[in-house]
């Protein structure tokens, strides 16, 4: 069991924040224990205060560098977005366990682009607290199959071997074997967790593209070849995994990269060992573009892309073309194997 | 605004400055500024006991209607201090001053017939936010001047201007204009080639299907969705009853046309 903490995250984080109430926490006693006393300051209230609103697009790109750690004071446990748009939406129905907010990776298509307002990435120092909450929500429905997710605003795993939150929350859901967990990443962070008991309720997923497409859209993640390998470590100590394949980005050798795709989940892994196959075509925010354009140009696939408003507001290819992609990509795994298990999740159908 | 009636500082003592912006407002008093007076007045350059708060109310009280073209060059001039760039002086104007400040850079350096479009149109910071993706604004200078001296209605303008941005990040060369009507069309389709390449295949198609009389039909698109849209005149059952079938054998001949389109050559 590995619990160091990659170089990449280390050098990446110019400056961390800790409030004056987690600074005794044992997330920020870690903090303090791996990275410079340089590059820390305690606080009293939220840093940069002076940055209000909605960032612009060198804000954005520096709170990708900045880490504030701080007590969450809300409610942690909350459903789905998802589900509140279920006229236009086809929902899976989970509900999401946020323990902080951004992400250190980079994704062009990102939607955190239009969600995020705050200066710096967030870890709260809690994560007690959210479990008292989970084991009230437990107590009340204990014998109910509800999913929990912590990969909805910061990637379940990309800053865990920092967090190790994932080292609280599996022996937590050991106790709810009914229950499940679902870890949503692009890193091929797992090492931190894997000596770790559990009762097959836990599910590490991971988002996943075309090689081809992690190199040119998804910045800063762990490669296809890594998060394959993570993928079958998992597996092999017994955990279910997922996939996303979502975004589906289109561009011209995409039937080509996504049968390749197909292929390589098909032959590493078996259908009974996938938990699930999720797909999702483009789709962002209608003003979303406008932060894109500025972080990323237009030689990206996603800013260059030929997008059009939908039903939901959100931008997304032409119906058909999403259609051809689902279709082709569905058809692509039924053909190897009928039993894999694929649904299409926040899409219109 | 009536000439006679448009005054300047340049005249005025400090404290009658003041003395307007904390009394009433220049229509208050029956008299009326006009931008570009203030932009220039060396009142600008003589303000340190004003804060930037203070500053930016004195001159929303002078004239009330700035634009984002007069706001650029009155923050970006060559009579702008310091305090017209203190987060604060824009917050007076804006609820997200550094995007407004970003997009107000960008806009000054743009042609001024520009600038005065964006007045005109009462542009929005967020109607201008594409500009904030261009390194360089100056790569749209002619087109900005063709698109100023054009008579598109803002909605037209703002959503032309934004796919020539997307354009020019692209590489793609504008084209020149020809009328309103066509530029615009040109340019949406070379910012949405294949959407606009397979919108023509279909209503190609459509065109060499058989329609029934006294049916008119329409290849729409509506956002992510393009479709038929068909508008039936029926006078008699018997008419209807003919169209109906009609219809059927122009459905039969678009679902060929389409497994014709489909099988590989």
């Amino acid at each position: 069991m590995s619990l160091l903490i990659s170089q990449d995250l280390l050098s990446q984080i110019e400056k961390i924040y800790i409030h004056d109430e987690s600074w005794s926490s044992e997330l920020a006693e870690r903090v303090r224990s791996v990275f410079s006393s340089e590059k820390i300051e305690r606080v009293a209230k939220a840093p940069l205060q002076n940055v209000k609103g909605e960032l612009t697009a060198k804000q954005f790109n520096q709170s990708k560098r900045l880490l504030y750690i701080t007590p969450f004071k809300g409610h942690f446990f909350k459903r789905c977005p998802g589900a509140t748009q279920k006229k236009v939406l086809n929902c899976c129905n989970y509900h999401v366990l946020n323990l902080g907010l951004q992400c250190n990776m980079n994704c062009s298509y990102c939607y955190l682009q239009s969600y995020i307002n705050t200066p710096t990435m967030t870890l709260y120092s809690n994560i007690d607290s959210a479990l008292v909450e989970l084991e009230e929500m437990a107590e009340l429905h204990s014998d109910q199959p509800f999913r929990v997710g912590t990969g909805e605003v910061i990637d379940s795993l990309s800053m865990d071997d920092l967090s190790l939150f994932s080292r609280k929350l599996i022996p937590f859901f050991k106790k709810y074997p009914k229950w499940t967990l679902e870890f949503k990443t692009k890193s091929a962070k797992v090492d931190q967790f894997l000596d770790l008991a559990h009762a097959g309720n836990v599910v590490v997923s991971w988002s996943i593209n075309p090689a081809y497409l992690i190199e040119k859209e998804e910045h800063g993640t762990a490669r296809f070849q890594e998060r394959i390998e993570a993928a079958k470590k998992c597996r092999d100590r017994g955990f279910k995994v997922a996939f996303h394949m979502d975004p589906l980005i289109y561009h011209p050798e995409w039937k080509k990269n996504y049968s390749e795709l197909v292929d390589v989940l098909s032959s590493e892994f078996t259908p009974e060992q996938v938990h699930i196959i999720s797909l999702g075509a483009l789709r962002f925010q209608s003003d979303q573009r406008h932060m894109m354009r500025e972080r990323f140009g237009l030689s990206s696939l996603v800013t260059s892309a030929e997008m059009h408003q939908s039903d939901g507001g959100k931008l997304r290819y032409d119906w058909r073309l999403r259609n051809e992609m689902f279709q082709f990509v569905i058809g692509h795994f039924k053909n190897k194997d009928p039993k894999w298990n694929t649904f299409l999740c926040m899409e219109t159908p | 605004m009536n000439e006679k009636s448009v005054i300047t500082l340049q005249n005025c003592s400090e404290s009658w400055r003041i003395g307007l912006r904390r009394s009433l407002g220049t229509h208050q008093l029956g008299l009326a500024l006009n931008s570009q007076a203030l932009i220039e007045a060396p009142f600008m350059m003589n303000h340190q006991n004003l804060s930037p708060t203070e500053l930016a109310q004195a001159l929303k009280d002078c004239y009330g209607d700035w634009g984002l073209g007069e706001l650029s060059r009155l923050i970006l001039g060559p009579f702008a201090s310091e305090n017209f760039k203190s987060p604060d002086f824009l917050k007076e104007f804006f609820g997200h001053p550094d995007r407004a400040a970003e997009t107000l850079e960008k806009i000054y350096c743009l042609p001024l017939s520009f600038q005065n479009w964006c007045d005109d149109k009462k542009c929005s910071v967020q109607d201008l936010a594409p500009l904030r993706g261009l390194s360089d604004p100056t790569r749209l200078n002619h087109f900005c001047e063709t698109l100023a001296a054009s008579g598109y209605s803002k909605s037209q303008g703002v959503q032309i201007l934004e796919w020539a941005i997307d354009c020019v990040l692209m590489n793609k060369i504008i084209p020149p204009f020809s009328n309103e009507q066509e530029w615009f069309e040109t340019i949406r389709k070379l910012r949405y080639p294949e959407t606009a390449s397979q919108d023509s295949a279909v209503k190609s198609q459509m065109s060499q299907i058989t329609w029934p009389r006294n049916i008119e039909v329409k290849w729409v698109r509506k956002g992510d969705r393009s479709f038929l849209e068909m508008k039936i005149c029926s006078s008699t059952p018997e008419e209807l009853k003919k169209q109906s079938e009609g219809l059927l054998k122009a459905a039969e001949q678009w679902h060929k046309d389409l497994q014709q389109a489909e099988t590989p050559q």
